[in-house]
Order: C-alpha cells, then structure tokens, then sequence
C-alpha cells in the first residue's frame, strides 16, 4: 500500500512502507524524507522542494516550540522545518520521492537528503551487501540505508561469536559479503618472510626476497606468515574458517625483520623500493618502533612514501601496541606517524579500540587513520596449521586486503584515490577520532 | 683506547634528489658516510657515519633529509601481542 499524505496513522500501527523497492526484512520508512540544509540559505533548498517536488506545507520549529514537534511530525499534511538544526523532515507523495532525491543533488544549498527510517536493534548477521557511500549523501537507494542501519548495528554490537566460517575480522569489515577478491592486485607484506610451503599460501606468493643477511625468506617467527594470510588466505582454507581479505591478491614477501624479529631502517627502505620496482599497489608494513610525545616523523619514510604515492603505490603501517588503556595512550610509532602513511590501529571484537593500540598523540601525520581489526586474530602459522595473534600488526593486513579489492574494482585508480575510497568506506565509529580515525574498516 | 661517543659510528638514513642520485651518494661518501644500502628508482639510502661526521653529511648538496636509523624489533613469537 502506498503511503500517501492521507491518513497514515488511521489504524495507529506502525507507518507503511514506501512504495518502490523494498529490501528484505528489517527495514522500515516513514515515507518521510529527511533533509539537511545549508545553515546560511535554508530558504532556497525549501523552495526548490516546494516548487519541484510538492512537498507538503512548512512548519516551522524553533528550540521553544520543539515540544510540538512531535505532533506535528505525527501530521500527514506538514513538512517541519527545524531552522536551529538546518534541517527538515518533509512529506512528500510516494511519486515524488525519485523527484525530491534528484532536485536535492541538484540544489547546491541541500547538502543531504534521505529516507527517514524506524531503527530497531537487530542481529548483525544478516547477508547483507556492505554500505559503500559515504554518509551522508543523496539517495533513494533503499538498501544502501538498510546497509548503513545494519553497519551502524553491527559496529555497536560487535560482530557474531561464530566464526565457523569467517573470523570475526572479516566479518566486522564485511570481507564476507563482498565478490572482490583482488584478483591480480599485488601486495608486499614485508616482514619475517613466510611458510612459502604452507599450504594455504602457496599458490598467493607471487614473489619473495630477503633484506636479512644470512637469512632465507622462511619465516622463522610466525607473524610474517600470520599477515600474509590475513592479506590473502585462500577462500577455502585447510582448515575454516576462512581468514584472508582478499584471496585472490598477489603477495610480494619481502623478509626485512630476521626470524627474531629485528629490523633495520635500511632493510625496511630496500623492501619497500623493491616492493615498488615488482609493482605493488599496496605495501603492508605490521612494524614499527616507538617514538616520544612531540617527536616528528621521519623525514626520509615521509619522502619515500610520497614518491612511492606518485607511483602508485599505497602505504599502511601498524601504529603501535605501547599503550595501556585505561589510561595509558601512547604516540603512534614510526614510520606509521608520516603524514602520507596510513596509520592503522586495532579493535577488539567490540569494535573498540584494543588496549594495547596506540593513538593520534602527535599532529603532523600522527594521527590515526583508519581502524581494523586486531583482536584474536586467527591467521596462519608456519608449519601448515593456524594461530590466534593480537595486535596492530594484524589489524595491518586487513587494511591492505581492503586496498587490494579498492584496486580491483578500480584498475585506473590513482593511489591518493584508493586512499580516498578506503577513508570514505570506513564506517564512523563513536570513538574518539584520536583512537579509530575514519572508522572501521569496510571492504567495498 | 675505548672510542669517544663522537667517533662511534651511527646509523643514518637519507632521502636525496633521485634525478642525481649517483653524484649526490659521491658527495656523500666523500664527506664520511659508508653506504650500507641505496634505492636510486627512489632516491633514499641507508649508511654509517661517525657522529662528528654529521653535520658535514648533512651538509651534502642534494641531501632531502636525513633521520637517525630506527631499528624495530618485534616481540618474541609466543608473545599473545604483536
């Protein structure tokens, strides 16, 4: 049934859906559009919806009145406008609504407009294709508002416990649901090598060298082969549940940390050139070394990793396990503090900050950028089996796995513009941007 | 004779102008520096220098920046964080 102006709360139930697409269960309209106005020219972005749209009749609310709101909101022949908000909730006829959405994009003074919703809380584990638009923007698209309902669900709730089929980091970043694979998308993971016999990874290794005198590209650590298979795991792993981003990726393996775990700037400056000569589009670096409140980044990584963006290579790197929340929060490290470094951090699987991950203390590049997750982290492990990790080193890979299906879905990307799509994607978290940057990782 | 801290040789990582890599990493060698790595596609390279040295290579022609070599080191393995 369509909802017109007319009587829509006749019977007192629940408001009827819009007429048009309706996408599986869940998800409700008001058949109400919500509109966000310039602040300094509301009056022009009403009346392009008067005169295009014909929405209904403008009342108008100020702080005082706000206690009328309710009920005007409750009458089907009025459109309210709260001028302290710059912001309107308008009726307007289930065939103007295609109108409403078109005359919004095109008006310069409406900045958004979209479907007002009933939210309920509901599971998270619902199927769903993951929101890709930013928020918030113009649109009728009615599944992407239940997709973003969902996310918004899904990050206050956390994911599910079951991870028989995907770990819970695929899963909070929706690695899960989407056809991406990064199919012929190379990623350099330097790190401490990998099983190149393990048989998850074989057939992902697309390359390998080793930065460490005396020392194979064999891993003789683990958490090498732990990020390469959050990177790019198979779709049926050995054993499930499945655990890599992007399963069809190409993965550079340049050993630069030796099988203690040690690592020199000098390694880690010839990995990332060698990296970039294989033409990676994605070097992951789950590394880095502490540095003091005020410290600046480094000058050289800063430079290289500007030169390696103008060749179309993106950099992430860890930003760090020295903190101690409550209350401890400690700089992001280097090189993850450069300004055009992508500095992850980790989650738990209640989708807040782990208490280890370090923060945007510093300016100048040492912010947080994005947030993943980084929490009992099941992954790979040398000699054919699997292990559970925490840390931002593995909250890393995920990143990179992400920038691997940004590649894919986008061969002529530039690398500024799969940092654009990786930020954009992210889901906005309630935390502090301080600890999560844009928000949550989602794949697209 | 145990060195004096000024003479120990310490770490050093640079960027340089990458359209005059080979002349400015001369220059450099020439002023003190031993190369221990060099990426000419981007222009950086790694080294040792005595730290009364410093300042001279610093000084080098074609020299974007220099940091103090950084070295990570991971946990051991059976650490539950990483």
């Amino acid at each position: 049934m369509a909802n017109g102006f007319t009587d829509r709360r006749v019977f007192g139930g629940p408001p009827d859906r819009p007429s048009g697409s309706v996408t599986g269960p869940g998800t409700e309209y008001t058949g109400r559009y919500v509109v966000l106005l310039d602040p300094s020219d509301q009056e022009s972005g009403l009346n392009a919806l008067r005169s295009s749209a014909g929405i209904a009749s403008v009342e108008r609310v100020r702080g005082a009145e706000a206690a009328n709101a309710a009920e005007l909101l409750e009458r089907p022949d009025v459109s309210v406008h709260f001028e302290e908000l710059g912001a309107a909730v308008v009726e307007v006829r289930p065939d103007q609504r295609h109108t409403l959405v078109t005359t919004a994009e095109a008006e310069p003074s409406i900045i958004a407009a979209e479907p007002e919703r009933m939210v309920y809380a509901m599971p998270i584990t619902a199927p769903q294709q993951a929101p890709t638009e930013f928020f918030p923007a113009y649109r009728s698209d009615e599944d992407v508002v239940a997709c973003h309902t969902r996310t918004e669900i899904a990050a206050a709730q956390g994911p599910a416990s079951d991870e028989q089929s995907f770990t819970w980091g695929l899963q909070a970043i929706r690695a899960n649901l989407t056809d991406l694979t990064g199919r012929g998308v190379k990623v350099a993971v330097l790190d401490t090598g990998v099983d190149t016999t393990h048989p998850d990874l074989v057939r992902c290794v697309e390359g390998t060298m080793s930065f460490v005198v005396g020392e194979a590209v064999e891993d003789g650590h683990g958490h090498g082969t732990h990020c390469v298979g959050t990177v790019a795991g198979p779709k049926n792993p050995q054993q499930a549940p499945r655990y890599g981003v992007a399963c069809d990726a190409r993965i550079l393996v340049g050993k630069v940390l030796s099988n203690q775990g040690s690592g020199a700037d000098g390694q880690i400056l010839a990995g990332m050139a060698w990296a970039i000569a294989q033409g990676a589009r994605v070097i992951s670096l789950s590394l880095g070394a502490p540095v003091g409140p005020g410290e600046l980044f480094p000058q050289t990584y800063e430079i290289l990793a500007r030169r390696a963006l103008e060749r179309g290579t993106v950099i992430v790197a860890a930003a760090g396990n020295d903190s101690n929340r409550p209350p401890s929060i400690l700089p992001v490290s280097r090189p993850a503090n450069c300004p055009s470094i992508i500095a992850v951090a980790a989650l738990d699987k209640s989708i807040t900050p782990s208490f280890f991950s370090n923060g945007g203390i510093n300016g100048q590049g040492g912010e947080i950028n994005i947030a993943a997750p980084g929490r009992d982290v099941r992954s790979a492990a040398p000699g054919g089996g699997y292990q559970t990790m925490s840390g931002t080193s593995m909250a890393t890979p995920h990143v990179a796995g992400v920038l691997a299906l940004l590649a894919e879905a986008n061969s002529n990307a530039s690398a500024a513009d799969l940092v654009a799509s990786l930020k954009s994607g992210a889901f906005p978290l309630t935390q502090p941007v301080r600890d999560v940057g844009a928000g949550l990782l989602q794949a697209p | 004779m145990s060195e004096s801290p000024r003479s120990a040789p310490v770490g050093v990582i640079f960027a340089v102008d990458p359209d005059r890599f080979a002349e400015v990493v001369r220059a450099l060698r020439q002023a003190g520096l031993t190369v221990t790595s060099e990426q000419p596609e981007l222009g950086t390279l790694s080294g040792t220098v005595t730290e009364d040295r410093l300042p001279a290579v610093e000084a080098v022609d074609g020299v974007e920046s220099v940091d103090r070599e950084g070295t990570v080191r991971l946990p051991p393995p059976d650490s539950p964080f990483q």
